[in-house]
């Protein structure tokens, strides 16, 4: 099924009850985080994606049930091509993929180094924020379409700044739901400059 | 700080390559990772550090489809911009409505300074027309596995340097790639550090305690990292030791391979070592090895068979070195494999000293054969004409560029030539 705001796969399913009707909304997960919905309060809605139920993958994973729970690829998928399908895989499959990998590295069976700077644990309110940019970006890419649709140009050219300040590093800006912020005829932000410090 | 210059109006339908972003913000010339005024550079072409991370939450490639991808997509150039990486998006709209161009100070010879964090450039590959995204293959910017295909995938490359790429929606989700010329490993391993670590500031990266950073294939996990170096051993070639080298490099658990990396042969005594390990060892011991133990040995190794040869057998060396410029300079048609090796013979010769450029061959210089050593390449000769080529065509337009380079004034590296 797609999604009720955009032609990703609809993964999450809402329905509520309007004047006493049963009325469903069906949203893939960015357009959901788009549209408000308070899906996990506590989950970063990466865990949701990795979730058996949130995948087209793990879709495919219930009709197969020795197939990885995150992603649906089976061990014999694996051997075919040599990568796993998801991070998911490295625990379902764990026992028979242990000796490959202490094989491919020399024996090595633990990780030692650089470890992401914000550990798993830490972040889960943090976690969310890729998911977010990424749902803006769908949502505004979405509502873009049908102001253009909808041949309501003013709106479409505020909706086309927001997106290109979004993908300029801009996140912070006005919403879409105040398109009186800027004026059509605004001047775009200088596209940024880098930061001092820092290598090339 | 770089000054980024904005082009009102941008650059309508002149964009390179298609619509796939601001491909006219390459020169496409001379490139910054082959300057030859670097550390061990006789024997060091360039240093090259990999990173490899996937986004938590999304499937890996082989479990992907076309709208997630896209989304990594998304995600990942957002990263870059909010950490202030990109110098031009050339908008979501496909209309160049914003393109920068960027005017870096230049340095001495290199074109950005050490401590300067240059713009890079976003390309959606996928937009991208395949001429263009194999001058990016020829230029070691983005894989081979990149340039095929049609569903969602990107490059942000370093202009005008190309010492930095971030490929999205390769094999795995994010690959860093920094590159620096001759042997420079702890500047390249900083720059790959620095913008994994801006790309962290949005994203949650697949880690476990257990296996570290969690690839697409096994053999990637870990620390995620490749180091490699790319190395001319003609000397050793031509002692026929070659075979020892790589023998030895197996028994240190390192890849040899040809100039092109995975899958390549060795073209004109170019070679690149890498790590074939990647768990169980922190980044920091892997790149020591390879400052403390490996290259110095390979260096030495390929300099005492210079200076063998040198001593005992200048005229032969001088001699080839001499037939190979003739060549050169005189062929009409000319492949690109006989093009390097000739090269390599040339380079050889110059570097041991044994090489003076002659008189009506002014334009021969280290700087040039670097520099034909990537223009030589189908890809770059296809953009120079215009136009794509046939095999005799190629042939044709490749020798007269060598033979314009060699006849020609010399060049520096520091100058981004073009086309």
């Amino acid at each position: 099924m797609q999604c009720q705001h955009c032609t990703r796969d609809a993964t999450i399913h809402e329905v509520v009850l309007v004047d006493g009707e049963m009325v469903e909304h069906h949203f893939c997960e960015a357009c959901a985080i788009e549209n408000g919905m308070q899906i996990h309060p506590q989950a970063p809605i990466s865990a949701l994606s990795a979730s058996p139920s949130s995948t087209p993958a793990a879709r495919q994973s219930r009709t197969n049930p020795s197939g990885c729970p995150g992603c649906g690829l089976t061990w014999e998928n694996f051997r075919t091509a040599g990568h796993v399908g998801c991070e998911a895989c490295y625990e379902s499959f764990g026992e028979r993929l242990s000796p490959l990998i202490e094989r491919a590295h020399d024996g090595a069976t633990h990780h030692v180094g650089k470890t992401p700077a914000r550990a798993a644990a830490e972040n889960r309110e943090l976690a969310g924020d890729a998911e977010t940019i990424g749902a803006r970006i769908t949502g505004l890419r979405k509502q873009l379409d049908d102001a253009l649709r909808g041949e309501q140009y003013e709106r479409a050219a505020i909706l086309r700044d927001e997106l290109d300040g979004l993908l300029h590093g801009e996140h912070d800006g006005p919403g879409v739901s105040d398109p009186t912020t800027k004026p059509l005829n605004a001047p775009r932000a200088e596209p940024p400059t880098e930061p001092g410090g820092g290598e090339a | 700080m770089i000054p980024v210059e904005r082009t009102p109006g941008g650059h309508g339908g002149g964009q390179g390559g298609g619509s796939g972003g601001d491909a006219d913000a390459f020169d496409w010339g001379h490139a910054d990772w082959l300057r030859t005024d670097a550390p061990e550079n006789d024997v060091v072409l360039s240093s090259r550090v990999r990173l490899a991370r996937n986004l938590d939450g999304h499937p890996f490639a082989l479990r992907a489809d076309p709208q997630d991808k896209a989304l990594v997509l998304d995600i990942v150039r957002a990263a870059l911009a909010r950490a202030g990486r990109l110098a031009d998006l050339s908008g979501p709209f496909g209309d160049a409505d914003l393109a920068a161009r960027t005017t870096a100070p230049r340095r001495g010879n290199s074109p950005v300074g050490p401590r300067l964090t240059e713009p890079m450039v976003w390309l959606d590959l996928h937009r991208l027309d395949r001429p263009t995204r194999d001058l990016l293959v020829e230029r070691h910017q983005i894989s081979k596995l990149m340039a095929k295909g049609d569903t969602p995938r990107a490059a942000a490359v370093s202009v005008p340097s190309e010492r930095l790429s971030v490929m999205v929606n390769e094999e795995d989700h994010v690959r860093v790639q920094s590159l620096r010329a001759g042997f420079s490993l702890g500047d390249a391993m900083q720059a790959a550090n620095d913008i994994d670590d801006a790309i962290e500031q949005t994203v949650t990266y697949a880690f476990s305690p257990r296996w570290g950073y969690l690839t697409a294939c096994p053999t990637n996990l870990g620390t995620g990292i490749r180091v490699s170096v790319m190395v001319h051993l003609p000397a050793l070639r031509m002692r026929g030791d070659i075979e020892k080298v790589k023998r030895a490099a197996t028994d240190m658990s390192l890849a040899v391979r040809g100039f092109w990396g995975e899958g390549s042969e060795a073209e004109g005594d170019f070679f690149q070592l890498s790590n074939q390990t990647t768990l169980g060892k922190p980044e920091r011991v892997i790149l020591e090895e390879f400052e403390r133990e490996i290259m110095p040995a390979v260096i030495d190794y390929e300099r005492r068979a210079r200076e063998q040869l040198v001593t005992k057998q200048r005229d032969t060396l001088l001699d080839d070195a001499r037939r190979a410029a003739g060549l050169l300079a005189s062929a009409n048609l000319l492949g690109t494999g006989e093009a390097m090796s000739l090269l390599s013979r040339v380079r050889i010769g110059l570097v041991s000293g044994v090489l003076e450029p002659p008189d009506h061959l002014p334009g021969l210089t280290l700087d040039t054969v670097h520099e034909l050593m990537l223009l030589v390449h189908t890809a770059h000769l296809s953009k120079k004409v215009g136009r794509p080529l046939e095999v005799g065509e190629r042939k044709r337009a490749r020798s007269q560029l060598v033979r314009d380079r060699l006849h020609g004034t010399p060049r520096h590296t520091g100058r981004q030539t073009g086309l």
